[in-house]
């Protein structure tokens, strides 16, 4: 987590973006040429700290849907939880009581 | 109202084809917004406890598909746990994550789709279970 906030201090601050009524931002072209990021990628938004948000790119090919995206290799949550789902959800919740007075 | 597991089989796309699909078609009418989806407090908890383990890139996933604008997380409040307790006391829900899945559905109103044929069957709340869907 610091380490991010680390970067931040270290990097020449460009100018600020606004935040618009509904939370839309536009990411600056200069920051998305350095790490990447292009027109129909898949980012995600972070919480990482007070007044701080991680952006990450969790789709790599341009207008990849989000259901294309889940379904795609890059896709991180495939098998977490396990090759049965639902018995993994199961235990969670615990075993189911027999009839009991 | 969606229990957890729907959600996951959405998101993590292995369980079998036909659930998939059937969850594919719910969840996309919601990112149509077609249907509002609203989640409970307990399946929140469930959708992390396996990606916190994994990273914040897994942990990513998830909340990306919570903060949809076609997907609500319940509130919690003391009448859905007096609601939750009577489904225990009665005896028609067994596990306490359950009674307060189902406790959620009955406070809003809603109907619950579930992936747990004890819990549909249960008679506690009305239940579309996703195996008929599929």
């Amino acid at each position: 987590m610091a380490s991010w906030r680390d970067k931040v201090k270290a990097t020449k601050r460009p100018a600020p973006t606004r935040v618009s009524r509904n939370g839309q931002i536009v990411l600056p072209a200069k920051a998305r040429r350095a790490v990447g990021i292009q027109p129909g990628d898949l980012v995600v938004s972070v919480p990482v700290g007070p007044g701080t948000l991680l952006v990450e790119k969790v789709g790599s090919e341009k207008g990849l849907s989000w259901k294309e995206f889940l379904e795609s290799e890059d896709n991180p949550l495939r098998g977490v939880w396990g090759p049965d789902p639902l018995a993994t959800l199961d235990e969670l919740r615990g075993p189911w009581p027999e009839n009991d007075s | 109202m969606t229990d957890t597991a729907p959600v996951v089989f959405r998101l993590e796309r292995r369980a079998h084809p036909d659930l998939v699909r059937a969850c594919d078609s719910l969840f996309e009418a919601v990112e149509l917004g077609e249907l509002h989806c609203v989640v409970g407090v307990v399946s929140v908890a469930e959708l992390f406890v396996h990606p916190m383990r994994r990273g914040p890139a897994v942990v990513a996933i998830v909340d990306a598909f919570l903060q949809h604008p076609g997907v609500t997380v319940a509130e919690a409040r003391e009448g859905m746990a007096r609601t939750a307790a009577g489904l225990l006391a009665r005896g028609p829900v067994r596990r306490i994550a359950d009674a307060f899945v189902a406790a959620t559905a009955l406070d809003l109103g809603l109907p619950l789709v579930t992936a747990d044929r004890r819990l549909a069957r249960s008679g506690a709340v009305e239940a579309l279970l996703v195996q008929d869907f599929a």
